[in-house]
């Protein structure tokens, strides 16, 4: 596994997913690239920071935010 | 209802400046309470504390000692119905009830017409300044007994229980004493 | 990667080339103290890092000796390693010139690298980048040791953070904790931003935010006074343990120890009990009232008189006036003309009350209705009806007898402190009692502190039977009742700070919620809903990074007490226990020895070494598992506490582990007194190894004279 997709499945791997947000660990994704297409808005939103912070060319602070902000935008 | 207690409580009495220094040295003005007074190395939280224990003892000892004319007076501005308010003080309780003990006792030692009070023949204010005399006297007899008692023996006060044990062997209490023996 | 091949050539003591062949797994070279062990180290040390000025210090003596003037000789030090199944070699050298007798110049050095593919064929390369390949700087730290004092690398704070660094995937984690705090930030400050827009809450809002600003400075501040008060206590802790190391019978120390804390509550709990507040009381518990009684029938005398003496007088004048029409205050007539009681005495109810009953309950005699005192008990109540009553009628040009009224209330007063008069009779008693429980307290303080006594006594002689020098033990008993005050303090202020900060953090918890509420209230809800999922971001980051970190330590905690069980077994049983510390923001982490709970704060030289060793070695594992690449590891004399014993255990087996380890020692050498010569001693054979030299110089030699030293390599 790519190490990008390992830490996503860390962070997955919280207990706020299951208690608060109802999410199932069967239910998480195995990748960054499922992750980004992933219907729930919190689990979306650290696949975008990470794939952003994976990223070569890493994106920078402002330029993060406004993806998650509007993203969040579009789906809250 | 006519209420000389009421009256009489919002005044302020006065005692000789000759005894200022007692008040330097076994009160703290404006008042400390628990570590503070402690700190600083006082017997009583308040001025007002130590004036009525004079009283008491003054009172109890038969001690009516007029303050000369030819001493100053001075008060401590704080007025009789304060006396022992203590709600904002945790570590200590409320004895406004004794200002009640105090009234009583003026009353019960004061030389007044109460007729004529009634009548309307004097006036109240009279009244309550010839209350006000006495206390201050008997308070005068306290702190002469209290001076004479540091004068004879300077380190009497560092002992816990002696302000306790000048009231307890009082005139009154010497006498009490010996009724319970009998 | 192995090394296979070291080479030495006029470095120091090293006179001519001298070559180790070196295999894989332990490799052992005994040598004699300041007989070549810590210059084979040098030499390791300068080729893969070097001081690289004053060349001309490294150069043998022997050699410039034999030197003639104007020629060259070399000094270099190379080592050939095995890597991938490929051969490598990298060296390092300068060029000497003798000038004269003593004096030489030297040339700048060169690193070159070689290396050599599965053909035979060899190719130049960047000695640098090779030995970067090779042997990471990283990795070289923890694999090289001089000595047993160095082996604790984690003495530097900064060390242990870099082996996380190195080996964990923890250093991957660091950057969400940071962006996951920025997010949340601007989340927080958007949310702030809309709430005050909201004028209603706008000065609400900045005092909670401004509290909660205070609060959090000040809970920094408890944090701080909390972990150096910590620090002093383990500080302390260590004092103490290393004082009574010195004592024989450290069991006996430690129930004292706990008798006397017994007894010292004891004592605090008594004294807070002793209340001689008497002055206080005075007031407080009107004490100063004790010799009241006579003063108040004094004045219950007077005012009885007083209330007697109105009443016959505004008799008196009724009675002259005569009773006129009807709706006057008239009274009725007494037996004997004899002076009214006052109107309301009995009270209304009291009378209604006798009248239903139709009994006079003052002197028990029975009124039934129609008889004379019956209907001299309804006048009197009809009387005090009307009087109540509102009396438009007063407007009689009368002038009353008395124009005030105090009578009344002093009657009252009096009234009220005859109730009171049995409390007072109760003060001397309680202040007798309050005597006797304070000097039964006294008494009981005293018994105390005489046993207290007694057993700091037992504890002197314990602390007086222990092994060491006069006057180091008056130094150490002095110091140990010292430092347990100190301890006894530092452990108050510990749980003050402690209870502080929950006072502290609790506040900051309901202003933070008061601030939230006002948000959910008044902020714009994309925001808030922003913020809550960047919130939860940004806990997710922090604590997925924390366990990792967790996860790393709690590995090396495992492998380390793995090897350190084999290392001690059958003697000494304590886990090395891995504690993270918070100070100032930055995580520490502190190694310590644990046996059975109770921390061990100085062990000894032989304990402190093998869990060193033991704390490397699990590096090395560690390291090899996440490079999937095994170094070899390379020790100076480290079992010098050891003894001979323990040592050739140790010895048995490191030669299970894994690496190459290479290991300097001076055990197994004896001298013979008569002849001086070296020799090994018989258990060495026992020893288990791959390889094994020793290095001598040769004889004779002059330790003074640095011309005759030269060590010689000789292949067990």
């Amino acid at each position: 596994m790519a190490r990008k997709d390992e830490i996503l499945s860390s962070f997955l791997k919280h207990e706020i997913l299951t208690s608060k947000y109802e999410l199932e660990k069967s239910d998480n994704p195995l990748t960054v690239r499922e992750g980004l297409s992933s219907t729930k808005p919190i689990v979306k939103a650290i696949a975008l920071i990470v794939d952003g912070l994976e990223n070569p060319t890493p994106i920078t602070d402002a330029a993060l935010r406004n993806q998650i902000i509007q993203f969040l935008n579009e789906t809250i | 209802m006519d209420n000389l207690f009421d009256k009489w409580k919002t005044k302020i009495p006065k005692y000789s400046v000759e005894h200022k220094d007692l008040f330097d040295f076994l009160s703290q003005k404006f008042g400390a309470e628990g570590e503070k007074k402690i700190n600083l190395g006082k017997h009583f939280s308040t001025n007002y504390e130590l004036y009525m224990y004079a009283f008491f003892l003054g009172l109890y000892n038969e001690e009516f000692v007029i303050i000369p004319a030819t001493e100053k007076k001075t008060d401590f501005s704080h007025h009789i119905q304060y006396w022992g308010s203590k709600t904002t003080i945790s570590v200590r309780k409320d004895f406004t009830n004794l200002q009640e003990n105090i009234f009583i006792a003026l009353v019960g030692k004061s030389e007044i017409d109460f007729i004529a009070l009634e009548k309307g023949d004097i006036k109240e204010e009279d009244v309550v300044k010839s209350l006000i005399q006495t206390m201050e006297s008997y308070t005068n007899g306290g702190f002469i007994l209290i001076k004479e008692k540091i004068d004879e023996n300077p380190n009497y006060f560092l002992q816990p229980t002696s302000f306790l044990n000048m009231i307890l062997d009082s005139k009154l209490g010497k006498q009490k004493k010996k009724k319970k023996t009998i | 990667m192995i090394i296979k091949k070291i080479s030495i050539e006029n470095f120091l003591c090293y006179y001519g080339v001298k070559e180790f062949e070196l295999s894989d797994g332990l490799n052992i070279i005994l040598g004699e103290n300041g007989e070549g062990k810590t210059k084979f180290f040098e030499a390791l040390d300068w080729l893969f890092s070097g001081d690289d000025s004053d060349l001309e210090l490294l150069v043998s003596a022997k050699a410039l000796e034999e030197a003639e003037v104007d020629s060259s000789f070399r000094v270099k030090v190379s080592i050939v390693v095995e890597q991938y199944d490929e051969k490598k070699i990298i060296g390092k050298s300068f060029v000497v010139k003798k000038k004269k007798a003593n004096e030489c110049s030297v040339s700048n050095y060169m690193l070159e690298g070689t290396e050599e593919n599965k053909s035979g064929e060899r190719i130049q390369v960047d000695g640098k980048k090779l030995l970067d390949r090779i042997f990471p700087f990283q990795i070289r730290r923890y694999s090289m040791f001089k000595g047993e004092a160095e082996l604790d690398i984690f003495n530097n704070e900064d060390a242990l953070m870099n082996l996380i660094n190195l080996f964990s995937d923890a250093k991957y984690y660091d950057k969400y904790f940071e962006k996951g705090a920025f997010l949340r930030d601007k989340a927080e400050k958007a949310v702030e931003d809309s709430t005050k827009n909201d004028q209603k809450n706008k000065s609400l809002y900045e005092k909670l935010e401004w509290d909660i600003k205070q609060l959090a400075e000040e809970k920094y501040k408890i944090s701080v006074h909390l972990n150096s008060t910590e620090e002093e206590i383990r500080k302390l802790e260590g004092n103490l343990q290393a004082a009574e190391s010195h004592v024989k019978n450290a069991d006996a120390l430690d129930t004292i120890n706990k008798r006397i804390k017994n007894i010292d509550e004891k004592i605090s709990d008594l004294y807070g009990n002793i209340d001689e507040n008497y002055t206080t009381s005075l007031f407080d518990e009107n004490w100063i009232a004790v010799n009241f009684e006579p003063i108040h029938h004094e004045f219950a005398d007077k005012v009885k008189q007083l209330s007697i003496q109105r009443r016959m007088l505004q008799s008196e004048f009724d009675k002259q006036k005569g009773i006129k029409e009807g709706e006057r205050k008239a009274r009725a007539e007494l037996l004997n003309n004899s002076i009214p009681l006052p109107a309301g005495i009995p009270s209304k109810a009291h009378m209604e009350e006798m009248l239903k009953d139709k009994i006079c309950k003052v002197c028990n005699t029975k009124s039934p209705e129609g008889s004379e005192p019956y209907k001299f008990m309804m006048k009197r109540l009809e009387e005090y009806l009307t009087s109540q009553a509102h009396k438009e009628e007063e407007a009689i040009n009368e002038e009353p007898l008395f124009k005030n009224d105090y009578t009344n209330r002093l009657v009252n007063l009096s009234v009220s402190h005859e109730d009171n008069l049995k409390n007072l009779r109760g003060v001397r008693t309680r202040i007798k009692e309050l005597f006797e429980f304070n000097n039964a307290r006294k008494k009981d303080i005293e018994e105390l502190n005489e046993q207290l006594e007694k057993e700091k006594a037992e504890r002197e002689k314990i602390l007086g039977n222990s092994n060491i020098a006069e006057e180091k033990l008056v130094d150490v008993l002095k110091n140990y009742n010292a430092w347990q005050n100190d301890l006894k303090q530092r452990n108050k202020e510990q749980v003050d700070y402690n209870s502080r900060l929950k006072v502290v953090e609790a506040e900051l918890k309901t202003k933070r919620e008061d601030k939230d509420n006002i948000d959910l209230k008044s902020a714009n809800s994309f925001l808030i809903k922003t913020r809550a999922i960047l919130r939860d971001i940004e806990i997710i980051f922090n604590d997925t990074k924390e366990m990792k970190f967790d996860e790393f330590i709690a590995k090396l905690q495992t492998k380390s007490n793995n090897f350190f069980g084999r290392i001690n077994i059958e003697s000494f049983t304590g886990t090395i226990v891995f504690t993270k510390r918070i100070k100032a923001d930055k995580s520490f982490v502190d190694i310590e020895l644990q046996e059975d709970g109770r921390t061990f704060y100085k062990p000894n030289q032989s304990l402190l070494t093998s869990m060193h060793i033991s704390i490397l070695f699990a590096i090395s594992e560690l390291a090899s598992e996440i490079k999937e690449e095994n170094f070899p590891m390379i020790f100076d004399a480290p079992t010098s506490s050891f003894g001979e014993n323990k040592t050739a255990e140790f010895l048995n087996l490191i030669y299970e582990t894994e690496n190459q380890k290479i290991l300097l020692i001076k055990d197994f050498l004896s001298t013979d007194k008569k002849t001086k010569a070296l020799s090994i001693k018989k258990e060495f054979e026992h020893v288990n190894r791959k390889k094994a030299f020793w290095i001598k110089l040769e004889r004779p030699f002059d330790k003074n004279n640095l011309k005759t030293i030269n060590t010689q390599v000789i292949t067990l």
